[in-house]
This record gives C-alpha cells, structure tokens and sequence, in this order.
C-alpha cells in the first residue's frame, strides 16, 4: 500500500470522513488491486457508511487475496449479520472464532446469528459466554432467556427470566416470556398467575391477554379463553392469531356461523395462517363447499406440507370427491410423514439403546 | 428488549400435528380434554351388573408381570378372555388366559378353563381339559377350525402361539406343529388374533398380528429417555420408538394344516404398525369378510378384502385409520356393531388417556365417518380403554356400549394420583338419537368398581336373556359381572351354524327387523381387546314381540326368517332351517319364581 496514501485514508477514517476515506481507498485499490488491506479497510469505510453489501463485497476480495485474516472474518460477519444473512454470518464468525476463540465480538455475534437462524440451542452457548462478558446488558440477557426457552432449556430460560426480573421487576415481557417458560415446563397455572399478575399491572400490553387466553385455551377452559381473546383484540385488533383461536374455539363448539367470519378475519390479517385454513377446510367440507373446501385444504399443505393433518383431510375429501388417485397420493403422503417420524423415534429409542442404563 | 419471533411458538401448539404429538412417552396420544358433556337425560337404565365371579369360583388371579412395577411393555399389555361352549351343552363356559412374571413363573400362573355348571357356578377344567401352559400369553379366537362340530382355540403369545383342537369329549391337543403354526425364528410377539374365511372356501383361515417386535436385551429401561417416561416418572418403553413387527395371514387348507400366505395376499404390505386387536367382518356389506387391526400409536390397519384371495389395506382411504383430525390414536380394543340401526357395521375403538376412544359410522360406499364428538363419546378422556364391546345391555332394541380400562403404569399412581392403576369401567348408553351418555355408577358395582382391566367379553352365561361380561384383571381374579335386567323388554339370541359356510359361521352377518327398525351383527372370532364374545347374537327387540331375519351367509347365501317370536334362541343351520329353543336359564328363573 502507497503510504502516503493509506495514511490518509486512516486518518479521515479517525476523523469519521468516511466517505472521503472511501475515495482515497477506492484510488488505492484501482493501483494496487492484489493489496488485501486496501479492500478490507475499504470495506470498512462502506460498511461505516451502511453500504453493507459494497462492504462484503470488499471484504471478501480481500479474503480472496488473503484467507488468514480473523478481523475481516469478523467485519465480514458482522455485515452479514446486519443485513439478516445469518447463514453467511455464522460461516465467517466460526473461521474467526476458530483464529480469535477469546475474542467477545464474534461471540456475541455468532449467538446472535444462531438466534436468527432459529438454532436456539446453538446460540445459547454463545450468548451464555457473551452474556457473562457482560453481566449487565439486560436485553443480552433477554436474548438468552429466549435462546434457553425456545431450545426447551427451561431451567435456564427460568433463570435468566428470574435475574432479568431481579434488576427491572416491571419488565412486562420478561413476565410473559417467563409464564411460556412455565407453561413449557407443565405448570400451566403457575404460567396463569403470572400472566394475570402482568395483565393487573399492564392491561394494555400488547398480547398479555393472548396469551392467557391462548392458556386457558390449551386446559379447555373456552368461557375464559373467550374472554381474554377478546380484551386482546380489544388493545391490539391487528393480531391474527386471537382471532384464529376464538375461531378454533368456536368451532370446536359446532358455532360454524361464529366461526367463520373470525377464521376469515384472521385470515385477512395475516395470510399464512395454515390453521385457519384447515378450520375453514373442515366447515366448508361440512357445507358440502367443495371447491372452496379443497382450496383452503390445498393452501394448509402448501403453508406446511411436512403436517400430515392437512393431507389426511384433504385426501378425504378427495375421496368423498370420488378422486380415488387423488386421494391415494394424499395418504401415501399422511403415512410417509407418520412413517418418517415412527423411524425417527425408532432411531432414537432403539438406535441407542446400548447406552441404556442396565 | 425482547424479541418476539415472527410465529409465536402459540401457533405451533395449536397445530401441531400428528407427528409432534404428546409423545414425551411410549404411547400416543392427543392430550384431548373431555368434551362438555351435555344434560343428563334422567331416563332410568334397567340394567345393573353385579360382579359375581367369586362367587362363581372365578378366583385364580390373571398373573401378568409386575404389580407395583413394569420394567417391560411385555407386563403391561395383558391378555384376553373367551365366552365359548366347548363342551356344545348350550351353556357358556369361560377361557382365561394368563401371563407370566419376569422373574419367573409364579405356581398356578396358567390360561384356564372353567366349564359352566350351569347354576351360576363354574369348575376349573383345566387340567382335565389338557390345557395348562405358562407364558405371556396375549389374544384368543375361538371357532370350529376343523369343521368337527367343536370349537377349537388359537392363543397367540410373546413366543410360540399354540392352536388346540377340540377333542369333542372334553379334551383339547395342541397341534400347533401339526397345523404348521409352529415358528422357530426370533421371538414374536403375538398380538391380535382371528379366525376368518377371506377366501369363501368354507374353512376357517387365520389371521395373527404382532405388537412390537420386542428385543428384551435392547429395549431401554424405564426412564433411559423422554419416551420411557411420563410426567416425568420413569416407565416402561414402547411401543413408539420400538421397532415395528408385521402381521401374518395362514390359509387353512382343509386338511387340518395352515399355509403362510402373507405375502401373496398382500397382508405384508402394511409393516408400519403396532397392531392389537384384530377383527374379521363383512363391513362393506359385500358378502367377504374384511379385517380391521387397532394399532397402537400408528395408523389403523383396514384389509378390504379384494375377493380374489388378497387384501388392500385401505385405512386411511375408509376414515378408519387416524382421528378425524389426521392424528395416530392408540387403538386397543374394538367393538362391531350397528348402533345406529342403519343395517350397517359401525366401529369403536379404545385409546390411551388423555384422548377419546373413536366412533366411526358405516356410510356405506364412502367409507366411514367419526363421529365420536357428535355422539357423545368425547366425554370420557380419564382413563386407559382396552376391551369393549356394543351389548343391548337393558334389551331397549338400541345397542350400547362397554369399556374396560386400566393404567399400564403403576410407578405413576404414587406421585400423580389423579393417574390410578385401577381406574372403574364405565357403559355409554344409547339414546337412539345418534348420541350416547355414560353411565358409571347407575350401571351397578360391578361396573363402577375400579380394577386395572384388560380383555373382557360379552355374553349370557347364565342364559336369563340378557347380556353379561367377564373381564380380564390383571394380578387378580377376573370380574364375572351378572346382568340383571329389570325391564319387561324383549330379546332374540341367534346362533348359526354353517354347513357350507365353515360350522362357525365366522363372517356372517344378520340383520334383525323389528318395530321398523334394521340392526346388523356380526358372527366374529375376536373383538374386545384380545377376546371372544358369546357366539350366539343377542337382539334386543324393546317393546316388541317378533323380529324377521335376514342371514347372510360367509359363502353367500341369503336366507330369511320372518315373524320370529321374542324371548327365545333360534340355531340357524345353513339352507336347513332354524330350530327354536327356550334358554334353560331363563326357565329355571322363570320355574324358581312360580
């Protein structure tokens, strides 16, 4: 690199001209084009700028020129993690992690990225580490709570909750996510209490209702449910799934009528609500609404076709249809997913049972 | 500060399917809750069930495993129980099988025979009768396999199933090698089992299913994972998460031998079951008996018979398979019967706790419907159902139904109360409007009083004219429940017997008419869980005095009886006639009273 010119570029860069930096850099570059700092330090100057694509583009030329570079592992991590590329975030953070293992930066990003991804188990590794490099970051704390309760480690999920709860004793989320924690666990009252106890202090909050009616939902208790789905849609109207459980609910009561329209609604607000569409499938299938029937089945399978309900129902249908074909290729496909998770379990089960206690 | 994911893990819960079902133990189920139940009808059921096996000399405990622990699935399926009349006296004598221990053999701990003695007694023949064997044994049907005149009895077990031939003077052989039943490679374990004429050739074919194919030395122990427990106490695994065995089909061919024709008749293309009871009959009405298998926690199995010597297994195509939500249910017990008096074969089916047992109504050509939320039955989600069966039990003309029930985890009971071992059996009983209402105590003691059950079967033991069961308990005597009706309604027992059909009659269907209505029942080897009924049919006719009949014959024939008084037994011999006969337990009553 020209030195006289680099200095410069980091100087602007020190002084936060970054744009200034860019042109200086972008110069360089064109002279000395093999120069795997240029295009890295450029690529920081983008990325300064939030040109995050321009920057991974630098970063990876300069990774081209140059692989052993653990802090541009990072920087390109960290621009991919920005732009919700996870995936490529989570490849370049472990080539820095592997080179860096102590560095905090690309831990915390890793768990984050992992997060993302939904990998709640192998975030949680990283942000325990992140987070005990940081004792006090609440919302890092947060992530955690939610990292261990996704990833069903409902002890930690607890704990993190509980500490979070120790510094900010109104942090309503913190209290919702704690009563899903307990729910998980199988103490579905226990979750009830601390919901109610958040719905008394903030009524308002957004989706508190919800998920005590959801609550009362799973142990059946529909008068309850009922009413606590419609206090949330009462505070927050635009929340799709309140209405896609009074609608279940209803039907499970045979009130059709009633249920049709909340199905619809849900529906209306958000568009892939594949349970909508099953409920909507079974009333239309029970009107002897075929056409419309067979579309609302056809649209749950394809929202999720790994759910072998969707497929059971409609290969029924098909048959009531007299679509014998149609129907065959609809089981063949219920059996195939309840053959895929029997020989999954059997895997499990069976497949290790020499690491069984004697 | 948190963030909230695109779809909340709510949804999930809300659809979650089939495959992610509560299965955080060996057994599946939906984790339903009971649906609402509605009024009661505050009408009064004039049957009440007494409980009288001690009584009767029914006291040899059914040993089967553990008592207060299940290491093994093996001790907790139990066993089944036979109504049959080996001796052809016209009374009902009654076969109980038995288990085993793991720790070894227990004295005593044998299948046995109690010949009826026909004054509310019985006598343990056992010995006498060339029946004594220990083992784990699992499911009986009885049927004339040899067309001789007497019944014989196929007992399947964990290890070598055994066929006894009826000696006809009181006697049985076992000719389980003879017949070429004999089996010398890894252990199976038998499950359900049937005699059934698929080919129409007059002699009786067989049917046997196996549960779990069961390694003892790698199965894990109770608690060795997620699916070895439940609610987190450490149970006994299975059957999810164990490997699956498949079913067998031997054509009997006539000379006293059977031939394995799995293969060629297509019973081997359904190997993705646990299958338990199974159930020969005419279910589409088309004159060849199908035959349903209740699996446990996989799909159930439906073998429409294709008339030409092979089977498709059409479940999921027949609604018969899954929940009408799509869901794998643990299918038990079976009971066949026509509860809606539409001439058509209906299906009931036992499951796990936490879920309802099934209804499925025959519609004809378009196969079956549930509806177990439309008739009520969604009440009851407290207990583990095994043997039932549809019984006129007050003779009102509308067939109603028994369950047993039991828990298969005694280690629960300590710390979750609310899961009993011994758990009561419980009737629905029929309202005539498509819908039921359970009935506990209003049914009698014998109903009400808790036991952890297994196989039960239906039949008139002491020939009053009304129907009576007797029920497996495991590590105690059976319950022998006397059927006291107080009503004035009448009755109908038809036994047939078959001359080209096989002698049985195995896969016969009648159709009974009476005050405007059309009831069908099935001749049938096996239903229940693992048992046999009272082969003679039981119509109860209400109010009225006479019933026509319509028989339809194994092999075909169609013959009919009109203007058949009430109150009697009629024997049907095939293209013969039909010969009337009083019960001598109902004159005895009848003579007593005077």
């Amino acid at each position: 690199m020209a030195n006289g010119q680099a200095d410069q570029a980091t100087k602007l860069m020190q002084q936060g001209k970054f744009h200034e930096a860019e042109m200086v850099l972008r110069n360089l570059a064109a002279q000395h084009p093999r120069d795997a700092s240029v295009h890295s330090i450029l690529g920081a100057a983008l990325a300064q700028q939030g040109e995050l694509v321009s920057a991974v583009r630098e970063y990876r030329a300069s990774l081209a020129l140059d692989a052993h570079q653990p802090s541009v592992e990072v920087l390109l991590g960290m621009s991919e993690f920005k732009q919700g590329h996870f995936r490529e975030a989570v490849t370049a953070l472990k080539i820095a992690k592997a080179a860096l293992p102590t560095d905090a930066r690309s831990t915390l990003l890793l768990g984050m990225s992992y997060f993302g991804l939904h990998q709640y188990k192998d975030a949680v590794p990283y942000l325990q580490s992140a987070s005990k490099a940081d004792p006090g970051n609440v919302e890092l704390r947060g992530v955690l709570a939610q990292g261990c309760l996704w990833s069903h480690q409902f002890d930690c999920a607890m704990a993190e909750f509980r500490g979070i709860l120790a510094v900010n004793p109104d942090a309503t989320q913190a209290h919702m996510l704690l009563a899903q924690a307990l729910d998980a666990m199988g103490k579905t009252d226990e979750a009830i209490e601390e919901l109610d106890a958040t719905a008394s202090s903030s009524p308002s909050e957004p989706l508190v209702h919800f998920e005590l009616g959801y609550l009362f939902y799973k142990k059946d208790d529909y008068d309850k449910a009922i009413l606590e789905l419609r206090r949330e849609i009462k505070n927050n109207p635009g929340y799709a799934q309140s209405y896609l459980y009074l609608g279940d609910i209803a039907l499970k009561q045979d009130d059709v009528a009633t249920a049709e329209p909340l199905l619809k609604k849900a529906i209306a607000l958000e568009s892939d609500l594949r349970g909508a569409y099953l409920d909507l499938g079974v009333i239309y299938a029970q009107r002897s609404k075929n056409t419309a029937a067979l579309d609302a089945f056809k649209r749950a399978v394809k929202l999720d076709p790994t759910q072998p309900d969707a497929h059971y129902r409609l290969g029924r249908l098909y048959t009531a249809l007299g679509q014998k074909e149609n129907a065959r290729l609809e089981f063949d496909k219920t059996k195939s997913l309840h053959s895929k998770a029997e020989d999954s379990l059997i895997e499990k089960v069976s497949g290790n049972a020499s690491d069984a206690p004697k | 500060m948190i963030h909230r994911e695109r779809f909340s893990r709510r949804e999930f819960l809300l659809l979650s399917s089939a495959s992610s079902l509560a299965m955080a133990q060996g057994v599946t189920t939906r984790d339903l809750k009971p649906q609402r139940r509605g009024k009661a009808s505050g009408l009064p059921f004039l049957a009440k069930f007494t409980d009288v096996a001690e009584q009767a000399g029914l006291v040899h405990p059914v040993i089967y495993g553990g008592v207060h622990n299940k290491t093994y699935i093996l001790e907790t399926v139990g066993c089944g129980v036979a109504f049959l009349d080996y001796d052809n006296d016209g009374w009902l004598d009654i076969f109980v099988l038995c288990g085993t221990r793991i720790d070894g053999p227990v004295p005593g701990a044998t299948n046995r025979l109690y010949k009826n003695n026909r004054d509310g007694t019985f006598t343990d023949v056992t010995e006498k009768a060339g029946l004594v064997r220990t083992g784990w044994a699992s499911a009986v049907t009885v049927a004339d396999y040899d067309n001789n005149g007497f019944d014989d009895i196929f007992i399947t077990y964990y290890g070598q199933n055994v066929l006894y031939r009826n000696n006809g003077d009181g006697t049985f052989t076992d000719v389980t090698r003879k017949a070429g039943l004999l089996y010398d490679g890894p252990t199976r374990w038998g499950s359900g089992c049937t005699f059934v004429d698929y080919d129409r050739d007059g002699n009786l074919d067989l049917f046997v299913a196996n549960y779990v194919d069961l390694q003892m030395e790698r199965i894990p122990k109770p608690g060795a994972n997620p699916f070895c427990n439940f609610h987190g106490v450490g149970v006994n695994c299975g059957p999810k998460g164990l490997p699956m065995p498949r079913n067998y089909l031997y054509r009997n061919q006539g000379d006293g031998t059977f031939r394995d024709v799995t293969s060629e008749s297509g019973i081997a293309k359904a190997d993705r079951t646990y299958s338990m009871t199974a159930v020969a009959a005419d279910f589409g009405n088309t004159g060849w008996s199908d035959i349903y298998v209740a699996s446990d926690s996989t799909p159930s199995l439906f073998f429409k018979n294709g008339r030409n010597g092979t089977f498709v297994e059409e479940g999921h195509q027949s609604g018969v398979a899954l929940s009408d939500d799509g869901k794998e249910q643990a299918g038990m017990g079976i009971a066949v019967g026509d509860y809606n008096l539409d001439g058509k074969l209906d299906i009931f089916k036992t499951h796990f706790l936490d879920d309802t047992s099934v209804l499925y109504r025959n519609d004809g050509d378009t196969g079956f419907s549930d509806v177990t939320t439309a008739s009520g039955i969604g009440v009851e989600t407290r207990y583990i159902g095994w043997g039932a069966g549809f019984a006129d039990f007050d003779n009102n003309g509308l067939l109603d139904l028994a369950v047993v029930t039991g828990s298969v985890y005694p280690e629960v009971e300590a710390p979750f109360p609310k899961y009993p071992l011994k758990t009561p059996r419980y009737l629905f009983r029929n309202l005539g409007d498509g819908k039921f209402e359970q009935l506990i105590e209003e049914a009698g003691r014998g109903i009400a009083d808790a036991h952890c059950s297994r196989g039960c079967a239906f039949g008139d033991f002491d020939n009053d004219g009304d129907v009576d069961m007797v029920i497996i308990n495991l590590n105690e005597p059976p319950s022998l429940l006397r059927n006291d009706v107080s009503s004035e309604s009448k009755w109908l027992k038809v036994l047939l017997v078959g001359t080209k059909s096989n002698r049985s009659a195995i896969g016969s269907r009648v159709l009974a008419r009476y005050g405007g209505k059309v009831q069908a029942q099935a001749v049938m080897a096996q239903s229940s869980f693992y048992s046999v009924n009272d082969r003679r049919l039981h119509f109860g006719l209400g109010a009225n005095l006479r019933a026509d009949l319509e028989v339809h014959w194994t092999n075909g024939l169609v013959e009919r009886f009109a203007n058949i008084e009430c109150n009697q037994l009629v024997t049907i011999t095939e293209g013969r006639g039909l010969v009337k006969s009083a019960l001598s337990g109902l004159q005895k009553k009848t003579s007593s009273q005077t």
